[in-house]
């Protein structure tokens, strides 16, 4: 079954819409505190720390940032496992990279009036963790160098100034009838292939800190800076570890990041 | 401190400076002072010379008051002996005034001497003594007072004889002197107006000469300009036989020129990374056809083991060498294309270049559908050029035309010669066309009518640059439906050596 | 018994070559093409129940096998195996009706699969993997 990644810096608007959305496809939602929650009780974590982490805008450039990046990267893990599992419907500001490069997800980026933004923070003073609007948008910028709000990055984008939740609710339904978003051979392989990226990558990122890990197929690449460092051996012992690893059978490491991403070979 | 600097300008200079440096150094500055110094000497000659002829015309002036003083005294003296013969008046004054004469003449023997004309001195001296004596004869004779009328008759024909003969002479030479005096005055009467003509043309060509001096380099530098701004960045080589403030220039400006090159070369190589960022599509299916053959075969033999026979397996083993093989070519066509090399101009026969370059983006046609002809036509002769460059130049025009063109684009590659000495190329679209207004400006650096972050502008000036470089010309004519990049590069009768290999006939490469 | 008719269009000699053995012992009647106009005809003439076609070919695309195989019967299941594989080109092949898409190199096992899967959906039941 398809999948739907709504992306909004509007939590509550967009929530409710992928709520409506879900209920009238039958699929499984999944907002941010679910994500947290099953990755918490998953991997025998702290749900606090996990959550601390999607609401932590200085999580890039701090103590413990290695540590913060690899509970996000178990964040995305998690959601991965999630969306190849069965037909979601994942409502957050977390993982675009995966999404974005399997076709049958279908992609919403959902926009609304920026005055419901204040309410939002005037709620914060209740809950001061919570992340404001603006927030959202800086941390996926700063952890994706991509502006959440580029319409380019999305199949659809639906704005709520000019409609009602149930009637974007019902655009999502409708678009996602289209035979372009239904799963195939070769978008469940891509499916595998990023889950086991992201099983690769949670496992290097404590050690790496910035890494980017690709496969297909049972090869990983893994692109680190910080093998420019360590040297031949750090990356001699990465490689034995991933390995190790089941379903990988052969390991490319490159100090490079990936230089033609968007093409598969 | 001009020699001073032009001495580290050439010890830093490049190799390629050499050739300019190399020459004598004959600068403007010396130009100028030769110059001035020319008419320094003139003048200075000028001046020498009229001080000279001054002192002449002085010492002639003294010459003819000479001749006068002595022409006075004889005449006195005729004077004197006419009326002692008329009234018997006495010859003591005839006598004093001879003996005046003589010493006139004596005291200024030297300085007549010195006159640069031949005078009859022995004539006059013989004539003044002998005039002299016979006054002398006719005094004693008349304070004797012996009345002799016959002897005193000799006397007097002899004195009217030589006293004649004197004053004829002296006033001669008095005249000779005038005339030698008004000459050399006339003469320092020319000579400045003279001069003044002479240093009126004198000014005229100094002033052709340095404007000409002047204006040839400056003129040779605007025209080099030009050239380069036509893309054609060879240094400039030495026209003069000698160096000057505009060598400086011209150094200078083949420093610019060889940054301008570094610039460019970078400029290629980025050019052709993002060529290859095109390309990666074309190779990635043309390199996962060969791959997909290994693995199909590789399991095939792998599931089929037990129930073939060894000629199967065999061929089965071969296949996949053979498909390990086309990998190889497709990764080292793709390499030869990205490697960072040297520009070496060599040989080539640019259809199979051309050849050789469509089949990179006959993959990427494929994705997009657009088949690809080339028609090349047989024994080309070489031109000379650099092989990485030129494939660069034909990949781009491929890809622009790729770009160009729709669903149902068609793309011919042709290359074929033409008199006299001229090969071309031309890559013909059937796309939308370029519009009127766009058209002069597809070969200006940045110029691109791409989406921001398509294109960078850069591709059309790249290769107009290399073109240039290899003494060519890239021109396009466009019109809808039809857009045609011509390639125009010369070749040279002494590179005809590989004329005899077979060219690639018509034949689409897919 | 009926057998699924099969078609098999790609450029490339090898993989109708290597293929046809496996895709036959699964009881399936096997046609191989390496001209994609040929093929167009051939889909013309007769309903193939399964159309296995490479995307990139010259002249004529897997993209227009596709539209034709499914102009001449809408029953028919179209495989797209491409070397090509990107996340637009997925969401082109399904919008026009492709059945799978599965990218190059893959295992023959891999595409046996789908076509196991293809031609029990249409009723073949006695097709299986060896």
């Amino acid at each position: 079954m398809s999948i739907v990644a709504i992306v909004s810096k509007y939590a509550d608007e967009s929530s409710k819409i992928a709520e409506f959305t879900a209920l009238r496809l039958g699929y499984r939602l999944v907002t941010m505190d679910d994500l947290i929650k099953t990755a918490a009780k998953d991997y025998n974590i702290p749900e606090k720390d996990l959550a601390q982490v999607t609401r932590d805008l200085t999580l890039w450039q701090h103590l413990f940032r290695k540590k913060k990046l690899k509970l996000v990267s178990l964040l995305e893990h998690k959601l991965c496992e999630l969306m190849a599992d069965d037909g979601i419907v994942f409502c957050g500001y977390l993982g675009y990279p995966i999404f974005k490069e399997i076709s049958h997800a279908l992609k919403v980026l959902i926009l609304a009036d920026p005055q419901t933004g204040k309410s939002a923070a005037a709620d914060s003073a209740k809950q001061p963790d919570l992340l404001s609007n603006d927030g959202i948008a800086g941390w996926f910028e700063k952890i994706y160098q991509m502006d959440m709000e580029d319409p380019k990055l999305y199949d659809l984008t639906l704005n709520l100034l000019q409609m009602d939740i149930s009637e974007a609710g019902d655009i999502i339904i409708n678009t996602l009838k289209q035979k372009r978003f239904e799963p195939m051979t070769y978008s469940m392989n891509c499916m595998c292939n990023l889950e086991l990226a992201c099983q690769v990558k949670t496992s290097l990122v404590e050690r790496l800190g910035d890494v980017e890990v690709k496969s297909h197929d049972g090869t990983i690449y893994v692109y680190s800076k910080a093998f420019k460092k360590g040297g031949r051996k750090a990356a001699k012992e990465v490689k034995e570890d991933i390995m190790r690893m089941p379903g990988v059978n052969y390991v490319e490491v490159y100090r490079e990041r990936a230089p033609f991403d968007e093409i598969h070979i | 401190m001009p020699f001073h600097i032009r001495d580290k300008t050439a010890r830093m200079a490049a190799p390629d400076d050499k050739d300019l440096l190399d020459r004598p150094i004959f600068s403007f500055r010396l130009q100028i002072i030769l110059g001035f110094f020319t008419f320094f000497i003139l003048s200075v000659l000028i001046t020498i010379s009229a001080m000279i002829t001054i002192n002449k015309i002085e010492k002639r002036i003294a010459t003819v008051q000479t001749w006068d003083r002595f022409l006075f005294n004889i005449e006195q003296a005729r004077r004197w002996e006419k009326n002692f013969f008329l009234y018997g008046t006495n010859l003591k004054d005839a006598l004093e005034s001879t003996g005046a004469a003589l010493e006139i003449l004596n005291e200024n023997i030297n300085s007549l001497d010195s006159s640069d004309y031949s005078w009859q001195k022995e004539e006059i001296i013989r004539h003044l003594d002998r005039y002299h004596i016979e006054l002398n004869r006719l005094s004693q004779l008349v304070e004797s007072n012996r009345s002799q009328p016959a002897f005193q008759n000799e006397i007097e024909a002899n004195l009217r004889q030589f006293g004649a003969q004197m004053v004829e002479e002296a006033a001669e030479m008095a005249a000779r002197e005038y005339e030698m005096v008004s000459r050399w005055l006339h003469l320092l009467q020319k000579v400045p107006a003279y001069f003044l003509v002479f240093l009126f043309f004198l000014m005229i060509y100094m002033t052709r000469f340095l404007s000409i001096r002047f204006m040839k380099p400056l003129k040779y530098l605007v025209n080099q300009t030009r050239r380069i701004a036509r893309g054609d960045l060879t240094p400039l080589r030495p026209v003069r036989k000698f160096r000057d403030e505009f060598t400086t220039v011209e150094v200078a400006i083949n420093r610019m020129l060889k940054e301008l090159e570094n610039r460019q070369k970078s400029l290629i190589d980025s050019h052709k990374l993002r060529a290859v960022g095109i390309l990666t599509a074309g190779v990635a299916h043309e390199l996962n056809n060969p791959l997909n053959n290994i693995m199909l075969t590789a399991h095939t033999l792998m599931e089929e083991f037990t129930d073939i026979d060894d000629d199967e397996k065999l061929d089965m083993v071969k296949d996949i060498i053979g498909e390990t093989d086309r990998s190889r070519s497709i990764v080292h066509n793709l390499l030869d294309f990205t490697r960072e090399s040297k520009s070496v101009m060599e040989p080539l026969n640019l259809g199979r270049l051309a050849e050789e370059t469509t089949k990179l983006a006959v993959n990427q046609a494929k994705v997009r559908g657009v088949p690809i002809h080339i028609q090349i036509e047989r024994h080309l002769p070489d031109i000379i050029g650099d092989r990485h460059q030129l494939k660069q130049v034909f990949l781009n025009l491929v890809l622009n035309a790729l770009d160009a063109v729709g669903s149902d684009g068609k793309i011919h590659v042709r290359v074929e010669s033409r008199k006299p000495n001229l090969v071309i190329a031309q890559v013909e679209d059937n796309g939308s066309g370029i519009p009127a207004d766009v058209l002069p400006h597809i070969f200006d650096p940045f110029f691109t009518t791409k989406p921001v972050g398509k294109g960078t502008g850069l591709g059309l000036s790249v290769s107009h640059g290399i073109i240039a470089k290899h003494g060519g010309r890239i021109s396009v004519e466009s019109a809808p439906g039809r857009t045609i990049f011509t390639v125009t590069l010369p070749y040279y009768p002494t590179a005809r050596g590989n004329e005899e290999k077979p060219g690639s006939s018509e034949e689409p490469p897919h | 018994m009926k057998k699924p008719e099969l078609l098999l269009i790609d450029d490339e000699p090898m993989v109708g070559q290597r293929l046809k053995g496996g895709l036959e012992k699964l009881g399936c009647a096997v046609e191989i093409c390496e001209d994609p106009a040929r093929a167009l005809d051939l889909i013309r003439k007769k309903n193939f129940d399964i159309v296995i076609t490479d995307v990139m070919m010259p002249e004529i695309s897997g993209m227009q096998v596709l539209e034709a195989a499914r102009t001449a019967s809408t029953q028919t299941r179209v495989i797209i195996i491409t070397g090509f594989a990107t996340a637009n080109l997925a969401r082109e092949a399904m919008e026009k009706g492709a059945y799978d898409m599965i990218a190059k190199p893959f295992k023959p096992a891999d595409l046996r699969k789908l076509v196991v899967k293809a031609a029990v959906e249409m009723g073949y039941s006695d097709i299986k993997e060896y």
